[in-house]
């Protein structure tokens, strides 16, 4: 069921009514209390690539598990990689759609959205019906960063919106994080450039939760979950993040037929996934 | 006078006996063709004609019919030339008739009295030998194809002189010593090999599952991932061709008009590459008399369609039943034919427009709408018929040069191991190969352990599978086994067969 939050009512989030410019009201569908729960921003590039899916998604998972409400504007992409994370985790996320919260977009995320309505929350500014327009992105935009404490850009090339959001994070005083990528890598680009500007570089994600004072719960060891192929297959593709079949044989010696199984359990276990015929990984340890 | 002459004509693919009725009477000098002759066999007067005057014979002076017995049946082919000239020649008396209903004739006549090779015999000799005609006279050209019909004597002839000194006992045509297949014949040209391609381990240990268990294989890649070079060594790596197998694909090649000196018969299995600009008919078959198609040229061997995605979705669509029930089946006016359809299907496609969504060294320009349009291309009917999904990616130069490396020889030898296997599991239920297994038979003979029943429960929900996926991972993982020797399917083998999912 869609309700109408005034910029006056009690329920409106306390930190969006300060913003320069503040929307005179949201759309909310699903549990309203997460509005006054901590809320970290996680967004970037809708062309990713692995590393940032594999980026987006741990750090939703990681903060989510930590109690802390991830938001993000459900666009292709990181964004989506977000909410999956937190959702992963069963933990909480909010939605900040460019359009009225009837219509979708994109089409293909009506499932994630359909969830989120269930587990989590989609908020909008704009009334039912009104479709999404090149202006009402970056104008989500403020609202993304107007709820949360932090905001983290997980990839962004050279003029992505992402930036935007940024500058508008910058401007409202919030925390902001940029992931550092490749410096050969077009989809790190912008973010890369946050980080020479002088924005914090995201390298242990524990950092967010401690900066925000929440102290970070135990992570669990997953070397002590493989076995002795698996936890050579996995060190492996950790060397470099992103492997080739063949070069996992060369690595470990093992016949390509051992070597297909071994990423399936690794893939089922959630450690690694395999995409295009190359092997990332998918779950951040350090 | 009235003499009876045995050929054949083509049905289809198959071969049916003809007599050929020719009665020379009194009259004004005319010759008629009844029985649903063709255009071909009508104009064949005029080099029935020629052949008989360069031969040193008369042409008949009267009314000459012909008739073509089952008279209800169309008739095509300049193979009728010859029959046709026999009859009137021993209708005429110009040879001598008694032994004439022991022999069968088959040839076109050049307007010298040649003889030109002519399609289809392979076919049509088998129907004589079934008939019980044991002695055949084809174009010389034609000997070595006609020769792989056991049990009849066949004469390769020269010209239409020829033939009428044999019969007229002047001088025989020599019986051409029956050639079994020449084994050198068919090594000779493989020289490819998958040694030739280097640092695709990964892919040949999916190439040999695919040759294995009949899978269909989907290849995706950009360019220059080797595609081509491993869809082509495919017919390297499986079994040789039984005897049978031989005959059918000459069969299929002498219909289709494509054995020539060279290649008399098919003694390797056939490898097809149709461009993705090809029709309906040309792919399945087709034409007013229907011709094979593609599908059916690769019958016993591979069917390799390259940039899958760009080839007409309603034509791709063509392919299900023939992949099921492993045969086509051309309706035309009034009649149905069922040609075989019994390949492997082995394609390979670009995984987005410009080719480069997801290599390393090129940026794709594509935009995440083109990708998925372009994917889409694909239709799902068909995805759920491909058992093995392969992602390619480029090699590295260190791998063209160092690493193991397997050669065609031992693929081959695991091939023929596996499928030795799942020809004793499978005696008497009408499969042969573990991809042709339905629902109950993958229930029955794929004997999962508990171990990997547990692994296969687990993977339905952690990697989204549904039953169809669920299908082909058990099909795939029992070949897998096979490879491996083992009767019932561990739990590393339906890890691997999880990998080549889609």
């Amino acid at each position: 069921m869609i309700y109408k939050l005034n910029k006056d009512d009690p329920g409106f989030p306390e930190m969006l009514r300060e913003i320069n410019m503040p929307p005179s009201q949201i759309y909310c569908n699903g549990n309203v209390e997460l509005l006054k729960s901590p809320c970290v921003a996680i967004v970037g590039s809708r062309r990713c690539t692995q590393y940032g899916v594999t980026v987006a998604k741990s750090i939703g998972k990681r903060l989510a598990e930590n109690g802390v409400t991830i938001v993000s504007g459900m666009a292709r992409g990181i964004d989506t990689a977000a909410h999956k994370g937190a959702l992963e985790a069963e933990g909480n996320t909010i939605a900040v759609f460019g359009c009225g919260l009837d219509l979708c977009y994109p089409s293909e995320n009506r499932g994630l959205k359909r969830e989120i309505e269930k587990n989590g929350l989609i908020i909008s500014e704009y009334s039912v019906g009104m479709e999404a327009k090149p202006f009402t992105f970056p104008e989500r935009n403020r609202i993304i960063s107007g709820i949360s404490e932090s905001v983290i850009i997980v990839e962004a090339a050279n003029r992505s919106g992402s930036l935007i959001t940024a500058e508008l994070a910058a401007d409202q005083g919030r925390n902001v994080y940029a992931v550092p990528g490749n410096i050969t890598s077009e989809a790190s680009f912008g973010s890369n450039k946050l980080i020479r500007e002088g924005v914090k570089p995201l390298i242990l994600i524990d950092d967010v939760l401690t900066d925000m004072g929440i102290t970070p719960g135990c992570e669990e060891n997953i070397m002590l979950r493989l076995g002795e192929d698996e936890r050579s297959v996995y060190s492996v593709v950790k060397k470099s993040s992103e492997v080739t079949f063949e070069e996992i044989c060369a690595a470990t010696s093992l016949s390509p037929a051992a070597v297909s199984g071994i990423v399936t359990v690794l893939e089922m276990k959630g450690i690694v996934v395999s995409s295009m015929g190359k092997v990332f990984i998918d779950k951040i340890v350090y | 006078m009235l003499s009876k002459i045995n050929t054949a004509v083509i049905y289809g693919i198959e071969a049916v006996p003809v007599i050929i009725e020719t009665d020379i009477t009194k009259g004004m000098p005319a010759m008629n063709v009844v029985g649903l002759a063709d255009t071909t066999v009508k104009e064949a007067r005029e080099r029935i004609r020629g052949a008989m005057i360069n031969s040193d014979c008369d042409y008949p002076m009267g009314r000459i019919t012909v008739n073509m017995a089952p008279a209800g049946m169309r008739k095509r082919g300049s193979h009728l030339d010859l029959p046709m000239a026999m009859g009137m020649a021993a209708s005429s008396r110009q040879v001598m008739g008694e032994e004439l209903e022991r022999y069968a004739f088959f040839g076109e006549l050049s307007l010298d009295g040649t003889l030109n090779r002519v399609s289809g015999i392979l076919p049509m000799v088998r129907s004589m030998e079934k008939a019980g005609i044991k002695n055949v006279i084809v174009p010389y050209d034609n000997v070595k194809e006609a020769a792989l019909v056991h049990g009849v004597r066949v004469y390769g002839a020269h010209d239409l002189a020829e033939i009428l000194d044999h019969f007229n006992l002047e001088s025989n045509i020599k019986v051409e010593d029956v050639e079994i297949i020449d084994s050198d014949r068919c090594d000779a040209g493989i020289e490819q090999d998958y040694s030739d391609v280097k640092g695709q381990e990964y892919a040949k240990r999916a190439l040999t599952i695919a040759a294995a268990g009949g899978h269909g294989i989907l290849m995706t890649g950009s360019p220059s991932t080797g595609k081509t070079m491993l869809a082509e060594r495919m017919p390297t790596i499986m079994p040789p061709m039984t005897y049978d197998e031989i005959i059918n694909s000459t069969i299929i090649y002498s219909v289709a008009g494509l054995l020539s000196e060279e290649t008399p018969y098919i003694c390797k299995r056939p490898f097809r590459r149709p461009h993705h600009k090809t029709t309906a008919a040309g792919l399945i078959g087709g034409g007013t008399y229907p011709r094979p198609g593609e599908i059916t040229l690769a019958s016993g061997g591979v069917l390799f369609l390259d940039e899958f995605a760009e080839f007409d979705r309603n034509l791709i669509d063509t392919l299900r039943q023939p992949l099921e029930t492993r045969n086509i089946s051309i309706t035309r006016a009034a009649d149905t034919f069922i040609y075989p359809a019994d390949f492997l299907l082995v394609a390979a496609s670009n995984p987005c427009k410009c080719g480069y969504y997801g290599d390393p060294d090129h940026e794709c320009r594509c935009s995440r709408h083109e990708i998925d349009a372009y994917r889409s291309r694909i239709s799902g009917p068909i995805m759920d018929r491909i058992d093995i999904h392969l992602k390619l990616v480029p090699v590295k130069y260190q791998e063209l040069t160092g690493g193991t490396n397997m050669s065609s020889g031992e693929m081959r030898q695991a091939v023929i191991n596996a499928r030795a296997m799942q020809a004793k599991r499978l005696k008497h239920t009408g499969f042969m190969l573990n991809s042709q297994m339905n629902v109950s038979a993958t229930g029955k003979y794929v004997v999962l352990d508990g171990e990997s029943k547990r692994l296969l429960e687990q993977a339905y929900d952690t990697l989204n599978l549904n039953p169809r996926t669920l299908l082909k991972v058990k099909k795939v993982a029992r070949t897998i086994a096979d490879l491996d020797g083992s009767d019932t399917v561990g739990v590393q083998h339906v890890a691997e067969a999880l990998q080549y999912r889609e």
